[in-house]
């Protein structure tokens, strides 16, 4: 499981979490709680190189497709195969069984530009989250 | 569905773009399918629905099941949406406007609140009302919609149809854009695509949802 409180969060609510030189990418806890019920969860192509920022998968809710962009640059190295059997895991374990991917980053501190868990939850008391 | 895109993906800070679909071309009728469904149970949903047709079947950006569009009130609508994400709280606000919006033309609606008996995905989008859809007073569905989210705007595709009303579909469009405008504080008036939308939606009507790749994806 990867804490909360290690992960660096995107303005659109993805957290990237470093492990050695990979990283695992998921939907924070909050963004979760306000999209509701995930019914589906469609997931880049492993081997795809993506750039930060990027819309690399999709998300439904309620009749309601969300695009979801990957926090940094790098390859996808692995997806996690059980949300499309089970896209519930992104509300039940947005920090665990529900990762997205896993990528290899391909730019040195990118992630260290993101928010800190402190600041993202200074962010979600802004009007404009 | 192209022009929905690109009106989606150029939208202005703050603006709202309400657009209203004409059914022409080979057929004056189609079918539209969510954006996660299998391809195979749109296209046996638009078979039954009109046998021997050949329709039109393409798949939305948005989410939500199949819609027949055979003399209903086909509009999109692109809005700001920043936060928060709530789906539901959005969905509200819409149909809240369109039930106003009928209301000012002394045409009776209601916000279903039922909660949903799961959260399996209806094939057709009309089968039942879900939460926050406009039904008449018997529960009878009669306003649907699906959503997308994109960099902090959203779009909404509706499909209002204009059995049990003894209204013309002309009367209940201006419901829906007088109610709109009230709701998000607008107005609207009549624009034609800027250059750059229009080439835009031209190239996704081209490369993507006219193509077996985008609409039999799954």
């Amino acid at each position: 499981m990867t804490n909360p409180e290690s992960c660096r969060y995107a303005k659109s609510h993805e957290w990237v979490c470093l492990e050695g030189d990979g990283a695992v990418v998921g939907l924070s806890d909050h963004a979760q709680k306000e999209i509701t019920d995930v019914v589906f969860v469609e997931l880049p192509k492993v081997g795809r190189k993506v750039g930060q920022g990027e819309a690399v998968a999709v998300v439904e809710s309620v009749k309601a497709a969300f695009d979801f962009y990957a926090p940094v640059s790098g390859e996808v190295c692995a997806v996690n195969e059980e949300l499309s059997s089970n896209p519930a895991l992104v509300n039940q374990s947005p920090h665990d069984k529900g990762w997205f991917f896993k990528l290899k980053p391909s730019v040195p501190g990118e992630a260290r530009q993101l928010m800190d868990h402190a600041a993202y939850q200074e962010f979600l008391k802004t009007a404009a989250h | 569905m192209a022009l929905d895109e690109a009106v989606l993906e150029s939208a202005e800070p703050g603006g709202c773009y309400l657009r209203r679909y004409c059914w022409a071309g080979r057929s004056p009728h189609g079918a539209t399918f969510g954006y996660f469904q299998p391809w195979a149970c749109a296209e046996s949903a638009a078979r039954r629905r009109f046998p021997g047709a050949d329709v039109p079947v393409v798949r939305r950006p948005t989410g939500g099941g199949v819609v027949f569009h055979d003399g209903d009130v086909t509009f999109s609508f692109v809005f700001p949406w920043p936060a928060p994400l709530t789906p539901g709280l959005v969905y509200r606000n819409i149909h809240l406007g369109v039930h106003a919006g009928l209301k000012m033309l002394g045409l009776a609606s209601r916000l279903w609140a039922e909660p949903r008996p799961d959260k399996t995905l209806r094939v057709e989008c009309f089968s039942a009302p879900e939460p926050m859809d406009l039904t008449h007073e018997d529960g009878a569905k009669f306003l649907g919609g699906a959503l997308r989210r994109r960099r902090g705007v959203g779009l909404y595709q509706g499909s209002l149809r204009p059995e049990g009303f003894g209204a013309q579909p002309e009367m209940l469009w201006r419901a829906v854009e007088e109610g709109l405008a009230l709701q998000w504080r607008t107005k609207f008036s009549p624009a034609k695509p800027r250059p750059c939308v229009a080439a835009e939606a031209r190239r996704l009507d081209v490369e993507r949802y006219r193509t077996k790749e985008w609409n039999r994806k799954r």
